[in-house]
C-alpha cells in the first residue's frame, strides 16, 4: 500500500498532514519578525497614542476609514513628492491593529497630520464636496453631533498595555482627564503635553463646549506621521 | 542570541527547501508508479458508485 | 470501460448500496447560499454606485461606504461562499463516503443555524459600528469565538461522516475540504487574537500591533483566498464537474500532486500584499518567489477541471449548468495567471492601491467562486428535491450570458481604471512636478465606476433569474422549450 496510500485512507493522518504542511510558509515568515530585531528601526519620537487620539482612531476603524484610504508611503520618487517620507515600521508600532490599508480610493494619510487646519478637517468631515467639489468620499457631519461617550478610557488603556503598548501608571491614571482636556482651549495642557508630546490641544471641532466625536477625529488626523522625529534620523537608523 | 537565530536560520533554510523538494518528489514518483495506473483509475469513479436510499 | 459499464460492474460486484443521506441541511444551505448571494451582489451594487454617485451614502451613520463593504465582502466570501461551501461539502462527503452525516441531522442543524447566525451578528455589527478593521477578518472577538465553536462541530461532523465512511478510499474532492476546514481553523484563531475591553463590551484591541499585524492579517488575508476561495471551491470542482459531465476526472494522479503542491505554497504568498511597505524585503521577497511558483499548481488543477470534458466538448453547446462549472475552472486560471503576475514587486508598484486589485479579485469571486457554486446549486436542486430535471435550461443559459457580460464589463473596467489611475500617479510634467493632483485622478475613474456598477447589475439579475428557475424547479414545473442543440430533431416543434 506504501505510504501515501495509508494517508489516504487514514483521516486523521490526512488532516495532520495537511495542517503540517500549511504551517510551514506561516511559521518560516512570522515568527522571524518577533525575533528579529533589525525589523523595527529604531527611532526617536514614538509615543502611545493620547486618549482621545486612541479614541479617534477607533472612530476611524468603526467607520472603515482603511477601506478608501492607506497610511503606508512606498519608497518611490511620486509618492515621496505626494506625501512625504516613506512609512517606517516603528511608525506603526503601536497601532493594534495596524491600518495600512490596502486601496486609495482616497489618498494615503499616513502623514496627514499638520497638512490641513483643524477647520479645514471639520468642514471636510461634516461635507466633502463642500472643501473639494470632485470628492466621492462620505459626509461625517454625525460626527459633531455625537458627544464623546467613552467612559471606561483607562481600561482602553490597560488593555493597550496587555497588548504591549507602554502607557505609564501616570497616563492611565489621568487618562479621563487628558481625554476630556485636550480638546479643551481653556485647558492647563502643560502636563498633558510632558505626557504626549507633538498632540494637537485647544478646540478641535469648532465647538468648544462640548467633546465631541469630531474632536477625537482630528486629534487622531492631526498627530498621523508626526511623531517621528525626522530630523534626528540618520540613514543607519534606516538600515534593515 | 540573535546571530545564533540567525545562523540557525540561514542553516536551515537552503536544508528545508531539500527535504520538502524531497518529500514531494517522494508523492510524485508515488503516484505516478505505474502499478498504481488502475488504482487511480478506480478513485477517480468514487463519486459514481453513491445510490439513494429513496432514489 | 464507460462509467455507465463500471456502474454496472460495481453493482455487479456489490460495491453500490443504498444509504440514507441526510439531505435536509442541506436544502438549507442551497437556500442560504441563493439568499446571501442575492444579498451580496445588492450591495455590491449599492457601494459601486456610492462611488460613482456619493450622494448614495445618504448622509446617515450606517449607510456610508466604509460601513457597508464589509457587509458586501462578508456577504460575498463568508455567506455566499461560506454557505456554498458547507452545503456541498455535507454533501459530498456523505456521496462519496457512502454513509449518512456524523451526528445526523442534530449536529447538522448547529452548524446551519449557527454558521447563519454568525453571519447576521457580523452583518449587523459592521453596520452598527463594530468592526475589528482587519480586512475580511472584521467580526469582533465575541463573533470570532461564536464561528470557533461552530467551525469545530462542523469539522466533527465532517471527519465523523469521513470515518464512517465505506470506501477504503477518501476521495480527493474531500481532501480539499479537509485542507479548507483545518486551514481556516488555523488562520482564524492566530489572525484574531485580541485583548477585549470588558468582557460585557464589543471592543478589543489586536494582540499583534503593526508590521507583525500586517503580516499576520495578510498571512490571513490572502489565505483566506487560498484556502475559503480555492482549496475549498477545488473541492466542489473535483466532484460537479466529473458528475455533471458524467465521466471521472482527468488525471486523479495530477490532482493528488495539485493537493500537496497547492497547500504547501499557498501559504507563503501573504507577503505579497505587502510589496514595498515597511514590512522587511526579506519576507516580500519570500511572498513574490512563492506566488509566482504558485502558477504552476494552480494550473494544473485548471487542466484536470477542464480537461475532464476532453472527448466530451459537445457537451459545453448542450448543457449550460456545465458550461457554469467548466467556464468558472477557465476564469480560475486566468485569475491563478494574472495573481502572480500583480505579485511581481514591479508590476505590483503600479497596480497596488488601485482598481486593477479590485478587479482581479473580482474575476476570482465572480469568474471562478460565484460560477463553480452557480453550476453546482443548479446539479444541486433537481437532486435535492427530487425532480427529474430543472425548470427551465434556457433559463440557465440566459443566466450564464448575462452574467458572463457582467463580469466582462467589471474586469475591464477595473484594469482600465486601476492602470489608468496608477500611471497617473506617477507621471510628472516637462518641468518635473506631480503632473496631476489626487482628485484629479479621482475625477478620472467616474465612467469606469458606472460600468463597473453596470457589470454589477447585470450580475445581480443573472443571480435572480437563478432564484426564479430554482423556485419553479422546486415546485416540480418544467418549462415547455426545445433543448439546446442536443438532439433537435428529437423533440416536438412547439
Amino acid at each position: 500500500m506504501g505510504w501515501h496510500g495509508k494517508i489516504e485512507r487514514n483521516v486523521i493522518l490526512l488532516l495532520v498532514l495537511s495542517l503540517l504542511t500549511v504551517s510551514i510558509g506561516g511559521l518560516v515568515e512570522i515568527v522571524p519578525l518577533f525575533t528579529i530585531e533589525s525589523t523595527i528601526e529604531k527611532v526617536k519620537g514614538m509615543r502611545p497614542y493620547t486618549p482621545l487620539e486612541l479614541v479617534g482612531r477607533n472612530i476611524y476603524i468603526r467607520e472603515g476609514c482603511y477601506t478608501c484610504h492607506s497610511q503606508q508611503i512606498r519608497p518611490f520618487r511620486d509618492e515621496a513628492e505626494r506625501y512625504g517620507h516613506y512609512s517606517l515600521a516603528a511608525e506603526s508600532m503601536y497601532d493594534h491593529p495596524f491600518q495600512w490599508g490596502s486601496k486609495r480610493t482616497g489618498p494615503d494619510l499616513a502623514r496627514v497630520g499638520g497638512k490641513y487646519s483643524n477647520e479645514w478637517h471639520v468642514a471636510h468631515m461634516i461635507d466633502p464636496r463642500e472643501v473639494v467639489p470632485e470628492s466621492i468620499m462620505p459626509p461625517y457631519a454625525f460626527m459633531l453631533e455625537n458627544t464623546l461617550d467613552v467612559d471606561d478610557i483607562a481600561a482602553h488603556l490597560r488593555a493597550n498595555v496587555a497588548v504591549g503598548v507602554p502607557y505609564s501608571e501616570d497616563m492611565i491614571e489621568n487618562a479621563a482627564a487628558d481625554l476630556a482636556v485636550q480638546a479643551d482651549p481653556d485647558g492647563d495642557h502643560d502636563a498633558f503635553l510632558e505626557r504626549y508630546p507633538k498632540a494637537a490641544v485647544g478646540d478641535l471641532d469648532g465647538d468648544p463646549g462640548r467633546l465631541t466625536e469630531m474632536d477625537a477625529m482630528v486629534a487622531y488626523l492631526q498627530i498621523l506621521g508626526r511623531m517621528v522625529d525626522f530630523d534626528a534620523l540618520t540613514v543607519d537608523d534606516l538600515r534593515q | 542570541m540573535e546571530a545564533f537565530f540567525q545562523d540557525a536560520f540561514a542553516l536551515l533554510r537552503p536544508l528545508w527547501v531539500v527535504w520538502l523538494m524531497l518529500i514531494f518528489l517522494g508523492i510524485v514518483v508515488w503516484v505516478m508508479w505505474p502499478k498504481r495506473k488502475a488504482e487511480m483509475e478506480d478513485h477517480a469513479r468514487i463519486p459514481f458508485r453513491e445510490e439513494d436510499a429513496e432514489g | 470501460m464507460s462509467v455507465a459499464e463500471v456502474a454496472v460492474a460495481d453493482a455487479a460486484a456489490g460495491r453500490t448500496e443504498a444509504v440514507a443521506y441526510n439531505e435536509r441541511i442541506i436544502r438549507y444551505f442551497v437556500i442560504a447560499t441563493m439568499f446571501w448571494g442575492v444579498a451580496a451582489f445588492a450591495v455590491g451594487v449599492l457601494i459601486a454606485l456610492q462611488l460613482a454617485y456619493p450622494v448614495l451614502n445618504l448622509g446617515l451613520e450606517w449607510t456610508t461606504f466604509g460601513r457597508l463593504r464589509p457587509v458586501h465582502t462578508s456577504a460575498a466570501i463568508f455567506a455566499f461562499g461560506g454557505n456554498a461551501l458547507l452545503g456541498t461539502s455535507l454533501y459530498v462527503v456523505q456521496r462519496t463516503s457512502r454513509a449518512s452525516l456524523f451526528g445526523g441531522e442534530a449536529l447538522g442543524l448547529f452548524v446551519f443555524f449557527g454558521y447563519q447566525a454568525f453571519i447576521v451578528m457580523a452583518a449587523l455589527g459592521y453596520v452598527f459600528g463594530v468592526t475589528q478593521g482587519r480586512e475580511y477578518a472584521e467580526p469582533e472577538w465575541y463573533v470570532d469565538l461564536w464561528l470557533t465553536l461552530v467551525w469545530v462541530v462542523y469539522l466533527v461532523v465532517f471527519v465523523g461522516t469521513l470515518m464512517k465512511r465505506k470506501e477504503p478510499h477518501i476521495y480527493v474532492a474531500n481532501w480539499f475540504y479537509l485542507a479548507f476546514i483545518v486551514t481556516i481553523a488555523m488562520l482564524h484563531i492566530v489572525n484574531n487574537l485580541a485583548v477585549p475591553v470588558s468582557w460585557t463590551g464589543a471592543k478589543s484591541y489586536s494582540l499583534f500591533s503593526g508590521v507583525q499585524d500586517a503580516l499576520t492579517q495578510w498571512w490571513y488575508g490572502h489565505n483566506a483566498v487560498g484556502f475559503f476561495l480555492t482549496a475549498g471551491f477545488l473541492g466542489i470542482m473535483y466532484y460537479f464537474i466529473p458528475k455533471q459531465a458524467g465521466r471521472p476526472v482527468y488525471s486523479y494522479r495530477l490532482s493528488i500532486i495539485h493537493f500537496w503542491a497547492l497547500i504547501f505554497l499557498y501559504i507563503w504568498a501573504g507577503p505579497h500584499h505587502l510589496h514595498y511597505t515597511a514590512l522587511p524585503d526579506w519576507a516580500q521577497n519570500l511572498g513574490m518567489v512563492f506566488s509566482v511558483m504558485l502558477w504552476m499548481p494552480s494550473w494544473g488543477g485548471m487542466i484536470n477541471g477542464i480537461m475532464t470534458l476532453s472527448g466530451a466538448w459537445d457537451k459545453l453547446r448542450t448543457d449550460p449548468v456545465l458550461r457554469f462549472l467548466v467556464t468558472s475552472v477557465a476564469f480560475y486560471g486566468m485569475s491563478t495567471f494574472e495573481g502572480p503576475v500583480m505579485s511581481i514587486k514591479q508590476v505590483n508598484a503600479l497596480s497596488h492601491y488601485t482598481d486593477w486589485t479590485v478587479g482581479h479579485v473580482h474575476s476570482g469571486a465572480l469568474g471562478w467562486v460565484a460560477f463553480v457554486s452557480f453550476g453546482a446549486v443548479y446539479y444541486l436542486v433537481p437532486a435535492l428535491w427530487r425532480r427529474s430535471q430543472l425548470y427551465s435550461e434556457r433559463l440557465v443559459s440566459y443566466h450564464f450570458w448575462i452574467a458572463t457580460i457582467g463580469i466582462v464589463f467589471y474586469i475591464t473596467a477595473m484594469w482600465v481604471s486601476g492602470i489608468l489611475q496608477g500611471t497617473m500617479w506617477k507621471s510628472y510634467d516637462h518641468l518635473g512636478f506631480l503632473q496631476y493632483s489626487f482628485i484629479e485622478t479621482v475625477v478620472e475613474m467616474h465612467p469606469y465606476y458606472v460600468i463597473r456598477a453596470m457589470g454589477g447589475v447585470l450580475f445581480l439579475i443573472g443571480a435572480l433569474i437563478m432564484v426564479y428557475n430554482l423556485w419553479r424547479t422546486a415546485r416540480g414545473d418544467v418549462r415547455q422549450e426545445v433543448r439546446a442543440a442536443a438532439a433537435p430533431l428529437a423533440q416536438p416543434a412547439e
